[in-house]
């Protein structure tokens, strides 16, 4: 069994973290407990030249770091990591007279069929001014490029629900699929739930029934690596990973954001300080109470427009998953402190250099163990694993805030109160 | 066909000459695909009518809608350009040893003066052109260098363009070529040439109608030789004239419609005509004064992003005022080709993707004629070449069309469309002749989801929901900076660069700009105090103190 995450970015992507290169990618896989990682931004032709660098082909559709790139690890945590290649995709166009933002995660088995996929695309939008290309094409014509000239690539929807670049999206996605996809729907096997939603709001779509749920970090730093991953127990090659998400065989669930911490969660306005639950908005006519202008519906209300069950529904063939919180963010609200802190980063380090990886420490480890490490970590990780949480649901690009022990609520970083 | 009065009107007349008026987004090519399928249905013999058109782009865009409409492939009327008209004439007509000739294409032509001199071979082509058109007197030194690319041509058996017309006018004058059509249609009349009115006047039989549709104020290439004066000559010329005028715009909003009507009256050499929009009025036209070019780059593409919105999460609260706006419902317009590459770079660098007219195109066609020609001697092939397939098919077996762009591969798909009869090598003979006319704009990929980057003259014929008008000082626009230009075509050529914008149009002045090599400041543009103030909102951008802008370098 292992944990995948096939969703990140390179230093190459637009704000993302300098540190953001495959020495620090690979030990900050470590650290996380993440076996399988996508290289991120194989589209951008300098990171490829990086990637074909410092990575060994292993022949199977997977890489690995070269020795000499191998930088320092807890001895803890110290374990072989895996590259897939991968790239994420923007498609803005017109179709049936609204615009449309579409993120697209691509999988691809080998150096060769990346160059040719790289070629093609060159033609059609500028790969070298951003890992994400944008591509001025449709989606569903984007697929069909990369199906003609790489059979064996992989197309996934990004972040399925995000309000603004994604296939659900409030703001400028579609209402089903097919409605996107059209006669290439069967070649959509998975959808990314991000971070905003978990697998119980996707059950709520009996249309999403045969569509495997995954999840991915969407990293920009080293730190956010798998925020959430994949579970799978397959032999490690490129073909046996792609089997699992086609059939669902080998893939054991995923590991999941508490859907309330992400951005767009619930509806709101960022700049107006407001944050309203899907019901609120309604009765608001989908106006924000502050600046009158039209709210950012999130993702909470856009399933509830798009779903035909009841909330929790449980499909029969449902995968399992698992709810953490960062560790860093354990820490700090231990410490009482923000989790960009030096105390937190000191604190994460000894867990880390005693206890092991991250993803052992939040979902494995005997509580026995960590209480001889710190008790009230101990306890705040029982607490999580029991689902024993206090939330303040993310809203318009705002990280929600979530609490294992419950204190007084704070503020949002403008000093306006929120509504309730 | 949805036809409001005057376009109904202009296609039942039974007038021997009718003249159609059609201002920018009045339904032009709508009533003349509707007039040829009146024609038809009417029961003319298709090979009586003939729709002349300047571009072979709306010459297929005429026929697929004919097509569609009449739902039959084969005994369709011609509908072309003058060019294929003419080769199609002078392979019926010329003498049996001659007919064979091929077509001097543009890449051809420089291949020829190439061998004869190492002056630049554009220009000769020029001055070549323009002393047969009769339009120039050639210098000593031009002389034998055109009496060698003649000789070199015969030697060939090959016809240039122009050859291509006065052999056919030649023909006619010389009753070679009878008049042949009951029904003659031209379109964009105000382009014509001298030669090319002659022509079309002993095609039409005696007993015939010609019907031109056309807008003067839109006539914009007397540098290539096309006579306004032609038009405007026309009632004179023909005495029981019918002339008509479409008048309602479907195209932009109320503001530009009259903004732009009010601005073309400063011009005499026109007819007076009207011009009512159909959609209301929205937003004023947009002024904006920039420090230089580079800040006029930037303002197009903060401009653009604006309205696209968010293109990731990093935008999401910079860029809120969203539209359902896509890349291609841009266009960014210059009076010159050279203004338009810092603009090319700086969207290509922020990941916009941008189409241009590309130069290039004579080449493209020239490789593709050769392929198309090689492919031919293949054995297998050639066995098949007295057969009766259609061409389309053949083209799509060959996989000659797989090493194309997706715009070109569409292009040279729907010309081979119009070809099915006959055996494959006169099928491809036919559509050889067809594809060495194609030109540059020709090939402009207008489905491709990307922003336009177009000279005015390059922006004729098409339609963008925004239009930005780069470089309106005086200078570029009018274009005083050479030494022979006329101020009423400098003013079609903006006019038909403000028709071009369906909601928005923003135009933008630069205080400095660097012009062949030296840092100019030019006052704004003098066409300004034509456009009636009421119509136009003035912005300025204000230069960041400590910016990128490189001030102070003199």
């Amino acid at each position: 069994m292992f944990y995948a995450d096939l969703h990140i970015h390179s230093k190459f992507s637009r704000a993302t973290s300098k540190d953001m290169n495959l020495e620090t990618i690979e030990q900050w896989a470590q650290i996380k407990g993440i076996k399988l990682i996508g290289t991120g931004d194989f589209s951008h032709p300098e990171w490829l030249r990086e990637i074909e660098k410092k990575l060994n082909e292993e022949g199977d559709g997977l890489f690995s770091l070269k020795k000499q790139y191998k930088l320092e690890v807890p001895e803890s945590c110290r374990k072989e990591v895996f590259f897939i290649l991968s790239s994420e995709i923007s498609c803005i166009y017109q179709k049936n007279t609204k615009l449309r933002k579409i993120h697209l995660l691509v999988l691809s088995p080998s150096i060769r069929d990346v160059t040719k996929i790289n070629h093609a695309l060159t033609h059609i939008g500028s790969l070298i001014s951003d890992g994400r290309p944008i591509l001025g094409i449709d989606a569903k014509e984007f697929i069909k490029i990369i199906l003609e000239l790489s059979p064996e690539s992989m197309i996934i929807p990004a972040h399925a629900w995000t309000p603004h670049f994604s296939i659900f999206g409030s703001q400028s996605g579609f209402d089903s699929i097919e409605e996107c996809f059209e006669e290439l729907t069967p070649y959509i096997y998975a959808i990314e739930t991000g971070l905003s939603s978990d697998p119980p709001m996707n059950w709520r779509l009996s249309k999403l029934d045969s569509i495997i749920l995954i999840s991915n970090s969407d990293a920009h730093s080293p730190t956010k690596i798998g925020r959430e991953a994949n579970i799978f127990e397959i032999e490690l090659n490129y073909k046996a990973l792609t089997e699992a998400i086609k059939t669902g065989k080998g893939f054991l669930g995923t590991v999941e954001f508490f859907p309330e911490e992400g951005k767009y969660h619930y509806d709101g306005h960022r700049a107006c300080g407001i944050r309203l639950s899907p019901k609120e908005t309604i009765k608001r006519n989908y106006l924000c109470p502050v600046c009158g202008k039209k709210l950012t519906v999130g993702v909470m209300h856009r399933v509830e427009m798009l779903s035909d069950r009841e909330e929790g529904f449980k499909p029969p063939k449902a995968f399992p998953f698992k709810s953490i919180i960062p560790l860093s963010e354990i820490i700090a609200e231990i410490n009482k402190t923000s989790s960009q802190s030096k105390v937190v980063s000191n604190h994460y380090i000894k867990a880390i250099n005693n206890l092991g990886n991250e993803y052992d420490i939040l979902l494995n480890k005997n509580l026995k163990e960590i209480e001889r490490f710190d008790t009230l970590l101990a306890e705040a990780i029982d607490r999580m694993r029991k689902g024993k949480i206090v939330v303040e649901p993310g809203y318009d690009g705002e990280y929600g805030k979530i609490k294992v022990f419950g204190e007084t609520v704070e503020t949002t970083p403008k000093g306006q109160a929120l509504l309730f | 066909m949805n036809l409001n009065k005057n376009q109904k009107l202009a296609v039942e007349s039974l007038d021997k000459y009718l003249c159609v008026l059609a201002g920018p987004g009045t339904g032009k090519t709508l009533t003349i695909t509707a007039k040829i399928i009146h024609l038809l249905k009417e029961g003319l013999n298709p090979e009586e009518i003939s729709a002349l058109t300047f571009t072979q782009k709306a010459a297929i865009e005429m026929r697929e809608r004919v097509i569609k409409h009449l739902d039959k492939k084969e005994h369709l009327p011609f509908i072309g350009t003058f060019h294929l008209l003419c080769i199609r004439l002078l392979r019926e007509f010329l003498p049996k040893g001659e007919r064979n000739f091929q077509l001097c294409t543009r890449a051809k032509q420089k291949e020829i003066i190439s061998t004869i001199t190492e002056k630049s071979a554009d220009k000769i082509i020029d001055k070549i052109s323009k002393f047969k058109n009769k339009t120039l007197t050639l210098d000593d030194k031009t002389i034998p260098v055109y009496e060698k690319y003649e000789n070199k041509k015969k030697e060939l058996n090959l016809l240039d363009f122009d050859d291509l017309l006065i052999k056919t006018l030649e023909m006619l004058n010389n009753k070679e070529i009878p008049p042949l059509f009951n029904h003659l249609i031209v379109d964009e009349f105000q382009d014509i040439n001298k030669i090319q009115y002659e022509i079309i006047k002993r095609l039409l039989k005696e007993t015939g109608c010609l019907s031109v549709f056309g807008d003067p104020d839109q006539a914009i290439y007397s540098f290539r030789g096309s006579e306004i004066e032609l038009f405007l000559n026309l009632p004179a010329d023909f005495n029981s004239l019918m002339l008509l005028n479409l008048s309602f715009n479907y195209r932009s909003q109320a503001n530009i419609i009259n903004a732009s009507n009010k601005f073309i009256t400063a011009n005499t050499k026109r007819f007076s005509k009207k011009i009512e929009p159909t959609k209301p009025s929205t937003y004023p036209l947009i002024l904006i004064e920039v420090e230089d070019e580079y800040e006029e780059a930037r303002t197009i593409l903060n401009e653009i992003k604006r309205r696209i919105g968010a293109t990731d999460f990093t935008d999401l609260y910079k860029n809120k005022e969203e539209t359902n706006y896509s890349y291609n419902s841009f266009a960014v317009l210059t009076r010159t080709n050279r203004q338009l590459k810092i603009i090319k770079e700086l969207l290509l660098n922020e990941g916009i993707v941008v189409k241009t007219i590309e130069k290039d195109a004579d080449k493209w066609i020239d490789s593709f004629i050769k392929k198309l020609s090689e492919l031919l001697t293949k054995e297998k092939i050639s066995k098949k070449l007295l057969e009766t397939i259609p061409l389309y098919d053949f083209l799509e077996d060959s996989g000659i069309l797989e090493v194309l762009e997706d715009y070109e591969a569409f292009m040279i798909k729907n010309i081979a469309k119009a070809y099915r009869k006959g055996t494959l090598i006169e099928q491809i003979q036919a559509f050889r002749d067809e594809i060495s006319g194609l030109t540059a704009f020709d090939l402009f990929p207008e489905n491709l989801n990307a922003v336009s980057l177009l000279t005015l003259h390059g922006s004729k014929g098409l339609e963008f929901p925004v239009v930005f008008i780069a470089g309106f000082e005086e200078g570029l626009i009018p274009y005083t900076l050479s030494s022979d230009w006329n101020i009423e075509e400098e003013r079609r050529l903006f006019y038909v660069g403000m028709t071009r914008a369906m909601d928005e149009l923003i135009i933008l002045y630069a205080r400095n700009r660097f012009i062949n090599g030296k840092k100019l400041s030019l006052p704004v543009s003098s066409f300004l105090k034509e456009i009636p103030e009421e119509f136009i909102m003035t912005k300025k951008v204000r230069p960041k103190k400590d910016g990128p802008l490189q001030k102070g370098l003199f």
